[in-house]
């Protein structure tokens, strides 16, 4: 479901922050069947950030700092992809 | 950077594994909580001026025929409200994306990208809380274990740290024009720039200032401090 911040969110990505960031994050190879369908860019990043084992539950968790949403969902629209770059960007862990 | 003066909480026994070489909180020298919750100063007298003596009155009073307009004179006292914050910081981290860990005192080439409350992409600072429950809070808020694996919160004790500006104080908030609910929304991460929290980091370091002293957006009375340069910090 797009909400209203998830909209804002989309609209503040920009490409160039994205990429600076996630070209920082070594290329992830992996066999998980959910994160093999995820963008390797968000993969790469969130595997950098939160560790392989963390991630497989972090991605099908919904999360309430995101108006409950859940991030293997979300990227499936282009609004949604661009949110949640936005929103991992944004983490202070 | 060398640690050499962090403790590390160990999640298994519930306790830090060094003891505290701060000895005012009693016989536990291994609490985790100061019960003093003064533990700031403002050498200034800015935060606990009386009537006989108002800093921005002296303010005045120092600088007098040298403003062209009071404007002008208040945008000047903006950048003199340096308070000296002293006590513990806490900061929990996880690993770098090669698998070492963190360096909790150094910002590293991930974090100078990252978008923050305070400091948007590009603008450096590391993230503090003046307590573990803080700390814990925040890590949480994005469903994120602070005791998993590749995580540490590191701990150090009768830190000194001079020139922060202190958002926690209203009379501060007041000056810069900025209500206590600006600095605990999200919008951060929808206006990187124009967000009231980026405009407050961008002046404070602009001015100056070490860094900042904040609430915290994820715990009611939590305290965070954000420095710019660790590097001018004796920790």
């Amino acid at each position: 479901m797009e909400t209203d911040f998830i909209i804002k969110l989309a609209k503040a990505y920009t490409e160039e922050l994205w990429s600076d960031f996630a070209n920082l994050f070594p290329k992830v190879d992996t066999d998980d069947a959910i994160l093999k369908e995820m963008p390797d860019d968000v993969v790469n990043v969130l595997v950098g950030l939160l560790g392989i084992e963390q991630v497989k539950e972090w991605v099908c968790t919904p999360l309430e700092r995101l108006d409950n949403q859940i991030i293997k969902e979300l990227i499936k629209t282009d609004t949604g992809l661009k949110a949640a770059k936005m929103f991992i960007l944004s983490m202070r862990i | 950077m060398t640690i050499t003066r962090a403790r590390f909480y160990n999640p298994v026994v519930g306790r830090f594994t060094q003891e505290n070489t701060y000895r005012g909180d009693g016989l536990n020298l291994y609490s985790y909580v100061s019960n003093n919750p003064v533990n700031y100063y403002d050498p200034s007298g800015y935060s606990s001026c009386s009537s006989k003596s108002n800093p921005w009155n002296e303010f005045q009073k120092a600088n007098k025929g040298k403003f062209a307009s009071t404007k002008e004179a208040v945008e000047a006292y903006k950048k003199t409200l340096g308070v000296t914050y002293e006590g513990s910081l806490y900061r929990n981290v996880g690993l770098m994306p090669n698998g070492s860990p963190v360096d909790p005192l150094e910002i590293s080439p991930f974090t100078e990208k990252q978008n923050y409350r305070y400091t948007k992409p590009g603008t450096n600072g590391l993230y503090f809380g003046r307590d573990q429950n803080v700390v814990d809070c925040e890590i949480r808020s994005y469903n994120t274990d602070p005791y998993g694996k590749g995580r540490t919160t590191y701990v150090y004790d009768d830190v000194k740290v001079d020139n922060m500006l202190d958002l926690t104080n209203p009379k501060t908030r007041k000056l810069m024009g900025v209500k206590k609910g600006d600095l605990l929304t999200d919008d951060y991460k929808t206006n990187i720039g124009g967000a009231t929290t980026h405009k407050m980091g961008e002046f404070a370091k602009d001015n100056g200032y070490t860094g900042l002293i904040v609430p915290s957006a994820r715990l009611d009375g939590g305290v965070n401090l954000v420095i710019f340069d660790p590097k001018n910090i004796n920790f």
